[in-house]
């Protein structure tokens, strides 16, 4: 007899879809109650039985061989229906049974009894049931009825046991999914500092989330002016899997251009069956992709570049995995334009130093050309010497994009434009210096230097200087203290005359001062102080 | 090419000739004062096409002093790959406030100088080639 029709209801079949029990290997929890239940009714077959759509599946048996039969022969369907125990003394006399093949042929079935297991919600998902080979026109004693009634009952504790520790696992693992990823933005957040190309950002970017979501394969593509293609400049793929870098149409792939052109993130969860590729997902295949996702990268309201996500697998991108890409693309986003900006701003600093040296040069002409024939030789050198120095000074600054210059730096680049490094025992940890203090510095050791090559230690052969910086505590905080100590040259003499040269010095690191100068049979030694902050006061 | 062609300007002195190449008038009256306090004998340019004009024209020119960064035609990197290509026996400064000495392909036998440049290393660089 054909089941009741309550066996393909769809809420009674969702139910049991969400114990996810078919098909699961035996546990000692169903087996027990099974083999309980048989000792109890004093029967040859107990089983657990949940009946599915299309057929019954036995979680526990004892006595019964097949795991699973097709409704035909099953007596549990009709248990489905009833509201306590079904109990058939004579399946050969019951014409819901009397033609199952489990009744007319082997193993000649001749009575059941079946306790509903039913969930909270009413809905039955099988039985728990013994069998005989023989009638039982007596049925069940009211003990063994009573106690059928109860194991199903455990039978149905077994189950939301089990579904509530699969839940568990879940949120455990989805947990463990979660910190991945948050554990990927970090460590993207590192990554895109450290690299200054965006090649090596993008690259940065596949390789964290290839590893953070286990995928197969994760690129960055551009898109050409009418988004018709795509242009993968390099991937990240995992091993075994080959790379896709090259040119793509996105035509040759499916229906995909709608969603690229409205700037949606595409998002196939299978090539197989999504609608927009299952009309022939070879191509894909080919490419070893079964899922996909593509977040677009937008500016100006176009869709300019995707980040690309490949699995070899069919696969659910959940709703935290889409947030997460999104994430991504959107700092990789804003790290490649921070490096245009950079770049940028480097363009515009060299036009500035382009521009500032020429109008250094013609300055330099100017001068020049002005006063050769009205002053000696000697004031013109000190002039354009001092212009030389003005303009080391700025070139230093440029090099370091004009907010600050290693002391090391403008010390070595000065002093070498006048006269041999080798003369100079230069000694002091780097420091970054503002662009004033630079160019001060800069001025102040043009002036220290050429005195000494006209009077002091330099004038002489043997002649050394000794430089020499460091960072002292002052009063309320930090001082650079910085010392010129010349020897092996003649005596020093205070200048009888005060010059614009000697103004310069006594103006010291900053402009302000802190110079104290002792002129010393050995030479000149020359300390000055300033307090750090000044020093690097933009 | 005009009857009033370089090769007419006189009798070719005894004193070296060095080529000033340079776009800006101001920066080109400095050089050429500064070739003629070396004592050497300066010719101008103003780019590189009248600058190659005057090699075509004259044997005698020793050095050439060249800017980089000039308008119309090639500028003075070219033009100094090319005078060495042409003219092999020419030795060759160039100098630019733009480039640094780091990102300039410098043909061989050639220095140069960043912008402004120092009047006394220049004029000795110019001393040493003429040598």
């Amino acid at each position: 007899m054909i089941p009741p029709t309550s066996v393909t209801d769809e809420g009674r079949l969702a139910e049991l879809e969400a114990y996810d029990i078919l098909d699961t290997p035996p546990e000692p929890g169903f087996d027990e109650v099974v083999h309980i239940a048989r000792v109890l009714c004093d029967a040859p077959v107990a089983l657990v039985s949940f009946v599915a759509g299309n057929r019954q599946w036995f979680k526990a048996r004892e006595g019964f061989e097949p795991c699973e039969t097709d409704l035909d022969s099953s007596v549990c369907a009709h248990a489905l229906v009833e509201p306590d125990l079904l109990i058939i003394p004579d399946l050969t006399k019951d014409p819901r049974t009397q033609a199952n093949p489990l009744v007319t042929g082997d193993p000649h079935i001749r009575f059941y009894a079946g306790a509903p297991l039913r969930t909270r919600n009413g809905q039955t998902l099988g039985s728990l049931c013994v069998i005989d080979g023989a009638p039982r026109p007596e049925g069940l004693s009211d003990k063994q009825a009573s106690a059928l009634r109860n194991l199903a009952a455990q039978v149905m504790a077994q189950m939301d046991l089990r579904r509530a520790l699969a839940e568990r696992d879940a949120l455990i693992a989805g947990r463990a999914d979660a910190d991945r990823r948050r554990h990927a933005l970090l460590q993207l957040g590192d990554r895109l500092r450290d690299h200054s190309t965006p090649d090596a950002m993008i690259h940065a970017a596949s390789e964290i989330v290839g590893v953070a979501l286990n995928a197969s394969r994760v690129g960055f593509g551009h898109l050409d002016a009418d988004s018709r293609h795509i242009d993968i400049a390099s991937d990240w793929t995992k091993e075994g899997v080959a790379s896709v870098a090259g040119r793509h149409r996105f035509e040759d792939y499916g229906d995909l251009l709608p969603d690229i052109l409205q700037g949606e993130a595409l998002i196939i969860h299978d090539v197989r069956s999504d609608p927009r590729t299952a009309a022939d997902p070879k191509p894909m295949e080919r490419l070893s992709i079964r899922s996909l996702v593509n977040v677009p990268v937008r500016e100006r309201g176009r869709t300019v570049a995707m980040f690309i996500v490949h699995d070899d697998e069919p696969r659910k991108w959940e709703p935290e995995v889409l947030a997460f890409l999104r994430n991504v693309a959107d700092r990789l986003e804003v790290g490649v334009g921070r490096l245009r900006a950079e770049s940028d701003q480097r363009v515009l600093n060299q036009e500035l130093s382009h521009r500032m040296k020429n109008m250094m040069s013609m300055v330099q002409a100017i001068v020049t050309q002005t006063i050769k024939s009205e002053t000696s030789r000697e004031t013109m050198d000190a002039v354009l010497s001092r212009l030389m120095a003005l303009a080391t000074a700025h070139d230093v600054l440029l090099q370091e994009e004009w907010s600050a210059a290693s002391i090391g730096t403008v010390v070595k680049s000065t002093l070498k434009t006048l006269c041999p490094v080798s003369r100079f025992d230069v000694a002091g940890e780097d420091l970054a210096l503002g662009p004033r203090a630079t160019l001060s510095l800069g001025l102040l050791l043009h002036e220290l230097t050429t005195n000494a090559m006209k009077h002091g230690a330099l004038s002489v052969e043997g002649g050394r200087v000794s430089l020499s910086w460091k960072l002292e505590p002052g009063d309320d905080q930090p001082e650079l203290t910085m010392l010129w100590s010349e020897s092996g040259g003649p005596e020093a003499r205070q200048p009888t005359t005060r010059g614009f040269g000697s103004r310069l010095i006594r103006m010291g690191l900053v402009g302000t001062g802190g110079v104290e100068l002792r002129y010393l049979p050995s030479g000149l030694k020359a300390e000055f102080r300033a307090p750090l902050n000044q020093v690097q006061q933009s | 090419m005009t009857d009033q062609g370089p090769r007419d300007r006189g009798p070719i002195s005894s004193r070296q000739v060095v080529l000033v190449v340079e776009d800006e008038p101001l920066l080109r009256m400095m050089a050429v004062d500064l070739v003629e306090d070396a004592g050497f004998e300066a010719v101008e340019a103003a780019d590189a096409t009248e600058a190659v004009r005057i090699l075509e024209a004259r044997t005698d020119i020793r050095i050439m002093f060249t800017d980089i960064d000039m308008p119309r035609g090639i500028d003075g990197l070219m033009l100094a790959a090319l005078v060495r290509r042409r003219w092999p026996p020419i030795e060759i400064i160039v100098t630019s406030g733009f480039r640094t000495f780091n990102d300039i392909d410098l043909p061989v036998r050639s220095e140069f100088f960043s912008k402004p440049y120092d009047r006394a290393k220049v004029t000795a660089a110019m001393k040493r080639m003429a040598h």
